[in-house]
C-alpha cells in the first residue's frame, strides 16, 4: 500500500472521472484536474469564486463546478482548455446543480425550489420544470440514463414525473401516496422507482417504470420511519433502514420482507466475527518493519498506532443514547451500501456510530462487525471487488475484507484526518480527503493485497 | 387406684346388705325380725364384720336361722336344705349334703363375682384412661380450631385489604386509560390541526412561490443566462431536432414505445432467469429421483421374496413411471403436467424411501426375532454351524466361569475382611446367576427352534419313506403285471384295466389322472393313430405283449410316480419308435434281475428317489 504525497484541497471537493483517467480537486476558486496515475496536473481552471461543488460529466469531458453563493455554475472542457461556459441562474439563485446522463444538459435548482432549469450545451435551449420538490432526493436518474424521475408538490400531494432525458419530454406523471414524499430512488436495472415517505410514517412504495404502483410496504405504524434506502446492484433487494435500528430486505418477485437485520449493542453469536480496533503503543519493531510503506519511514510515525483485535464474544458495543428533546435524534440505519457483487451489505447504526455492521446476503445473516474507536465517518465499497474502505475523522484508513481488516496509518506531517475517500473505477486507488488535504492511496494489485492482508492477518 | 378400691369396697358390702335386708324384710318371717334387730344392735355394737357374722347364729337360734337361711337361699333359686317332708306331721330333717352344696356353690359364685369385678374395674380404668386420651384430644383439637380461626380471620382481612388495593389500582387503571384515551384524543387533534394548519401553510409558501415566480421568472432578468463559447455536439453524434406539434406526438409515441421495450426486456430477462432457475431445480429433482431409484432398486429382490411385501410393486410401478417420464423429453413439457408428474413420482419415491427406512428401523429393533424366524428357512449346514459356534460359545463361557470361579476362590483366600468378601461374592455371584440365566433361557430357545428343525426333517423323511414305499409297490405290481403278462394273456388283460384304474384312483395324491392321460397320449399318439384312452388302447392290441405297449404303460408308471422328474422320459421316447423300444427292452431286460432284488432297477429307483428328495425339500 503506497500513499501518494498531500495536495491541498477545500471543501472535500475531489472526484474522479467517470472514466477513471482525472481527478479532480478544488482549492478554493481553482479547480485542478491530475492525471489519476501519475497525478500530474492536467489542467488548471480558474472560477470566479469559491468553488462548493464539482460534478463530472458522466463521459468526463466536461466539469461543471457550482458557485451557489453567486447563483452560477462554471463548465470546463478537458479536451478544450479554452472552452469555457458559465450559466448564471440570476435573482433566482441556485441550491443545487448537476450533469443530465448525457453530458451535455445541466439541472440547476433555484433557490425555493421554484423550479428546475435545464440548460442545454449543445443548443440555446432552455426548460423549466415546475413544481420540484424540496425533499432528500428529489432528482433521479436510471442508470442508463435515459429517464429521470422527480418529485414534485402540488396543491399539498406529492407527485412522481418520469421524464426522457434525451428530449425531455414528460412520459409519466403519477402522484404517490404519501404524506411527505422523502426520496425517490430508481433501482439499478431502471425499471423500478422506490419512492419513500418522510421520517415520520414508515413507507416505501413501489413503482414500475409505467407509473404502475407495484406494491407498498410498511412495518410499523406510530414511530419514526425511514431513514435510509439502498437497492443492491442486481436491483435484486432493496434495503431499508429505519429508525427503530432495523435494516429490511425486500425482495424484487414478491417485493415482501426477506429477512429482518437488528442492530443489537451486544453480540452473543460465536459465528460473527468482531473486529475491534485497539490502541497499541509503537514500537514491536521486527513484525512491522516489513509493512508500513517506503514514504513512512522518511516521515515520523505517528504516535499512536492501532489494529483490529478480535474480540471474543460476547461483545457489547458502545451505545449512545439519544437526546430525546433534540431533532434528528441519533438513532435508527444512518448509512447503507451492498456491496458491487450485491454478496455483503454495511450498515451503520447512528446510535451505535463507532461500528459498522457487515452482513451476509447469501446468508442472510451478520458476517462481522467492526468496533473502531471514534465515530465513523463514511465508508465505501471497492467497485470492483467485496472491500470496504472506511474512515473515521482520524488519520487511519480501514479496510474490510472477507479475509480479514487492517487499520492502515495515513502518513505525513501533522495529522492527516481522512473525513471522507471515495474509490477509485478500478478499485485500485483510494482518495483520501481532509479538511484541508487530499492524498491517494495505492492499493497493490491482487497478490500484493494478498500478502499485505497475510501480514496483517498476523496482527489482528 | 388404691383409693378408689377402697372407696367401692364398702359400698358393694353395704350394697349387698341392702339387698338382704330388702328380702328378708319382704319376706317377713319371724326370724328376720329378729335378725334385723340383731342386725340393728350388733351394727352398733361391733364395726368388725366378722364379729357381726359370728353374731348371727347362737346357740339358741340354730333352728331359726336354718330355716331363715332355708328360706333365703329357696329364694334365690337353691335347693332346699331340708329334706324332703314325707309326711306334714313328721318335723323336716335339715340336709348336710345339700348344705354342703349350697356353700360350695355360694363361694363358687363369690368368685366369679370377685372376678368379674375385677374384670369391671380394669375395664373402667381403661375406659377412664381412654376418657382422659380423649379429653386432652379434644383440648387439642380445640386450640388448633381456634388457631386456625384467626388463622382464617387474618387471611381474610389480607384478603380484604388485597381486594380494596385491587379496587385502587383497577380505579387507578381506569384513571390512567382515561388519561391516555384523552391524550389520544389529543394527539389527534393536534395532529389535524397540524395538519391542517401545514396544509394551510403550504399553500400560503406555494402562493408565495408563485408569486416569487413570477416577479422572478416574468421580468426580464438579464442576468439569467448563458456564456457559451460555441456549442458543443451532442454526445450520441446526433444533432438537436426541432420541436413541433407533429414530431412532440411522434416523440412521445416513440417514448412510450422504448419504455415497454425496456420493461418487456427486463421481464423477459427475469423470465429467463427464472426458467434457469426453474430448469435446474428440475434437474436437481430429477437426479434426486434417479438417485433414490438406484437406491430403492437393490432392496427390489428381497422385498419380493417376502410374500407380504408391497414395496417390490410399488417400485416396479413408479420404475415404468420414471421411465415413461426419461423417454418423454420432459423438459419440453408444459410446467403443469411435468410438475405433476414429477412431484407425484418423488413423493411416491420419498414414501416409499421413509417406509423402507422404517422397516429398517423396525428390523434392527426386532433382529432377534428376525433371526429365529430366518433359521426356520436355512438350511442344515448353517444350523450346524451355528450350533458349532454356539457349543464354542458354551464352551468359553464355561471357561470364563471357572476362571471366574478360581479368581474368586483366590480373593476369598486372600480377603480379610469376611463380611465383605461374602457380600462381594454374593454379588458376583448374583451376576452370573443372571447372565446364565439369561444365557440359559437363549439356548432353551435355541434348542426348541433346534427341535422344531428337527421335527420338520423327520417328517420330510416319513414322507420320503411313505413315497419310496408306494413307489416300491407300484414298481412290483407293475412287475408283477408284466408277469402276468408274459404268462397269462387274456387274464392279464382285465388286470392290466383294473390295475391301472386303482392305481390312478389311489395315487392321485398329487397328479390328476387327467393330467396323466394327455401327456401319455402325447407320445403315443403318433404310433397308434388314434388318441384313444388306455383300456382301449390295451384292448384292442394283439394279445401278445408288444414293445409299445410296454413303453406305454412304463411311461404311465413313471408319470404317476413323478410327472415332473420323469417327464423327460416320454419326451426321450418321443423322436424315434425305434429307441423307445430299445429302451423298453431294456426295461424288460432288467426287469428280470430286479425281480430277484435287482441292480439296475434299484439303481433307477434310487435316482428317482433323490429327485423326489430334491422335489420335496423346499
Amino acid at each position: 500500500m503506497n500513499f501518494s504525497e498531500v495536495f491541498k484541497l477545500s471543501s472535500l471537493l475531489c472526484k474522479f472521472s467517470p472514466d477513471g483517467k482525472y481527478l479532480a480537486s478544488c482549492v478554493q476558486y481553482r479547480l485542478v484536474v491530475r492525471d489519476a496515475n501519475t497525478l500530474q496536473i492536467r489542467q488548471l481552471y480558474t472560477c470566479l469564486d469559491q468553488i462548493q461543488h464539482i460534478e463530472w460529466s458522466a463521459d468526463s469531458l466536461f466539469i461543471l463546478c457550482a458557485l451557489y453563493k453567486r447563483g452560477l455554475v462554471q463548465v470546463w472542457s478537458l479536451e478544450q482548455p479554452e472552452w469555457h461556459c458559465k450559466i448564471d441562474e440570476g435573482s433566482a439563485g441556485l441550491v443545487a446543480s448537476c450533469w443530465s446522463p448525457d453530458g451535455r444538459h445541466i439541472l440547476n435548482t433555484t433557490e425555493f425550489h421554484l423550479r428546475i432549469t435545464v440548460w442545454s450545451l449543445c443548443t440555446k435551449s432552455v426548460s423549466y420544470i415546475k413544481y420540484p420538490k424540496a425533499c432528500q432526493q428529489g432528482i433521479t436518474f436510471t442508470r442508463d440514463g435515459r429517464y429521470l424521475a422527480l418529485a414534485e408538490r402540488r396543491d399539498c400531494k406529492d407527485y412522481v414525473s418520469i421524464l426522457v432525458c434525451s428530449d425531455w419530454q414528460l412520459l409519466r406523471h403519477f402522484d404517490t401516496d404519501t404524506q411527505d414524499l422523502a426520496g425517490i430512488e430508481w433501482a439499478p436495472n431502471g425499471c423500478v422507482l422506490a419512492a419513500w415517505d418522510s421520517c415520520l410514517e414508515y413507507k416505501i412504495l413501489l413503482y414500475s417504470l409505467d407509473g404502475r404502483l407495484l406494491s407498498t410496504f410498511c412495518a410499523y405504524e406510530w414511530s419514526l420511519g425511514i431513514k435510509s434506502v439502498a437497492w443492491s446492484p442486481s436491483s435484486q433487494f432493496l434495503a431499508v433502514g429505519s429508525y427503530d435500528g432495523k435494516v429490511r430486505i425486500l425482495n424484487h418477485v414478491t417485493w415482501k420482507m426477506i429477512t429482518e437485520f437488528g442492530h443489537p449493542a451486544t453480540i452473543n453469536n460465536p459465528k460473527i466475527v468482531v473486529y475491534k480496533e485497539a490502541e497499541k503503543s509503537p514500537p514491536l519493531v521486527l513484525g512491522r518493519l516489513a509493512f508500513p510503506p517506503p514514504r513512512a519511514a522518511a516521515g515520523p510515525l505517528s504516535s499512536t498506532e492501532s489494529k483490529y483485535e478480535v474480540a471474543s464474544v460476547p461483545v457489547s458495543l458502545q451505545t449512545l443514547k439519544p437526546a430525546p428533546d433534540r431533532a434528528n435524534p441519533r438513532i435508527g440505519i444512518g448509512a447503507l451500501a451492498f456491496s458491487p457483487d450485491s454478496c455483503f451489505l454495511a450498515t451503520r447504526s447512528d446510535s451505535v456510530p463507532t461500528a459498522v455492521w457487515i452482513w451476509d446476503i447469501q446468508k442472510l445473516r451478520l458476517l462481522a462487525a467492526l468496533e473502531q474507536l471514534s465515530a465513523v465517518r463514511c465508508f465505501q465499497w471497492d467497485p470492483r471487488q467485496a472491500r470496504l474502505a472506511i474512515c473515521t475523522g482520524g488519520s487511519k484508513v480501514y479496510l474490510w475484507s472477507p479475509a480479514g481488516c487492517v487499520s492502515v496509518q495515513v502518513p505525513g506531517e501533522g495529522d492527516f484526518q481522512v473525513l471522507s475517500l471515495c474509490w477509485h473505477l478500478s478499485g485500485d486507488s483510494l482518495a483520501l480527503l481532509s479538511k484541508d488535504h487530499f492524498c491517494l492511496c495505492f492499493l497493490e494489485t491482487e497478490q500484493g493485497v494478498g500478502t499485505a492482508f497475510g501480514q496483517r492477518g498476523d496482527h489482528t | 387406684m388404691g383409693d378408689w378400691m377402697t372407696v367401692t369396697d364398702p359400698g358393694l358390702s353395704s350394697e349387698s346388705k341392702y339387698i338382704s335386708q330388702y328380702t328378708s324384710e319382704t319376706k317377713m318371717s319371724p326370724s328376720s325380725l329378729y335378725s334385723q334387730q340383731v342386725l340393728c344392735s350388733s351394727i352398733p355394737l361391733s364395726k368388725n364384720v366378722h364379729s357381726f357374722f359370728s353374731a348371727f347364729c347362737t346357740e339358741e337360734n340354730i333352728e331359726q336361722s336354718i330355716s331363715y337361711l332355708d328360706q333365703e337361699l329357696t329364694t334365690f333359686g337353691f335347693p332346699s336344705l331340708y329334706e324332703e317332708s314325707k309326711g306334714k306331721e313328721t318335723k323336716r330333717e335339715l340336709n348336710i349334703v345339700a348344705v354342703l352344696n349350697c356353700m360350695n356353690e355360694l363361694l363358687v359364685l363369690q368368685r366369679k363375682n370377685l372376678l368379674a369385678q375385677e374384670n369391671v374395674e380394669t375395664q373402667n380404668l381403661k375406659l377412664g384412661s381412654d376418657m382422659d386420651h380423649l379429653q386432652n384430644c379434644y383440648a387439642k383439637l380445640k386450640e388448633q380450631l381456634e388457631t386456625s380461626r384467626r388463622e382464617m380471620i387474618g387471611l381474610q382481612e389480607r384478603d380484604r385489604q388485597l381486594q380494596c388495593k385491587n379496587r385502587n389500582l383497577h380505579q387507578l387503571l381506569k384513571n390512567e386509560k382515561d388519561e391516555v384515551q384523552k391524550l389520544q384524543n389529543i394527539i389527534a387533534s393536534r395532529a389535524t390541526q397540524y395538519n391542517h394548519d401545514m396544509k394551510r401553510k403550504e399553500r400560503e409558501y406555494n402562493k408565495l412561490k408563485e408569486r416569487l415566480h413570477q416577479l422572478v421568472m416574468n421580468k426580464k432578468d438579464k442576468k439569467i443566462a448563458m456564456e457559451v463559447l460555441n456549442y458543443v455536439g451532442r454526445a450520441d453524434g446526433k444533432r438537436g431536432s426541432w420541436r413541433t406539434g407533429k414530431t412532440e406526438a411522434s416523440f412521445f409515441l416513440r417514448n412510450e414505445d422504448e419504455m415497454y421495450k425496456i420493461l418487456l426486456n427486463d421481464y423477459e430477462y427475469r423470465q429467463k432467469q427464472i426458467l434457469m432457475e426453474n430448469a435446474e431445480l428440475k434437474k436437481v429433482l430429477q437426479q434426486m429421483k434417479k438417485e433414490m431409484i438406484s437406491l430403492l432398486s437393490p432392496q427390489k429382490q428381497k422385498p419380493r421374496e417376502r410374500a407380504d411385501d408391497s414395496t417390490g410393486t410399488v417400485i416396479s410401478d413408479t420404475e415404468e413411471d420414471a421411465g415413461e417420464l426419461s423417454r418423454e423429453s420432459m423438459w419440453d413439457l408444459s410446467c403443469e403436467t411435468v410438475r405433476e408428474q414429477l412431484t407425484n413420482s418423488i413423493r411416491k419415491q420419498w414414501r416409499i424411501l421413509k417406509s423402507h427406512v422404517e422397516k429398517l428401523d423396525n428390523q434392527v429393533s426386532k433382529v432377534h426375532v428376525e433371526g429365529f424366524n430366518d433359521e426356520d428357512v436355512i438350511s442344515r449346514q448353517d444350523h450346524e454351524q451355528e450350533t458349532e459356534k454356539l457349543e464354542l460359545e458354551i464352551q468359553q463361557c464355561k471357561e470364563m466361569i471357572k476362571t471366574q470361579q478360581q479368581l474368586l476362590q483366590q480373593q476369598l483366600a486372600t480377603a480379610c475382611d469376611d463380611d465383605t468378601t461374602s457380600l462381594l461374592r454374593d454379588c458376583y455371584l448374583l451376576e452370573e446367576k443372571e447372565r446364565l440365566k439369561e444365557e440359559w433361557s437363549l439356548f432353551k430357545e435355541q434348542k426348541k427352534n433346534f427341535e422344531k428343525e428337527r421335527r420338520s426333517f423327520t417328517e420330510a423323511a416319513i414322507r420320503l419313506g411313505l413315497e419310496r414305499k408306494a413307489f416300491e409297490e407300484e414298481r412290483a405290481s407293475w412287475l408283477k403285471q408284466q408277469f402276468l403278462n408274459m404268462t397269462t394273456f387274456d387274464h392279464q388283460n382285465s388286470e392290466n384295466v383294473k390295475l391301472l384304474s386303482a392305481f390312478s384312483g389311489s395315487s392321485d395324491r398329487d397328479n390328476p389322472t387327467v393330467h396323466s392321460r394327455p401327456r401319455q397320449k402325447k407320445p403315443h399318439g403318433a404310433p397308434s393313430g388314434s388318441p384313444v384312452c388306455m383300456s382301449k388302447l390295451t384292448k384292442s392290441l394283439p394279445a401278445s405283449p408288444s414293445t409299445s405297449d410296454f413303453c406305454q404303460m412304463r411311461s404311465c408308471v413313471s408319470e404317476h410316480s413323478s410327472i415332473s422328474v420323469l417327464n423327460t422320459t416320454p419326451e426321450e421316447s418321443k423322436p424315434n419308435q425305434v429307441g423307445r423300444e430299445c429302451t423298453n427292452q431294456k426295461w424288460s431286460v432288467a426287469s428280470r434281475p430286479d425281480s430277484q432284488e435287482g441292480g439296475y432297477s434299484g439303481r433307477s429307483s434310487t435316482y428317482a428317489d433323490s429327485h423326489v428328495e430334491k422335489d420335496d425339500l423346499p
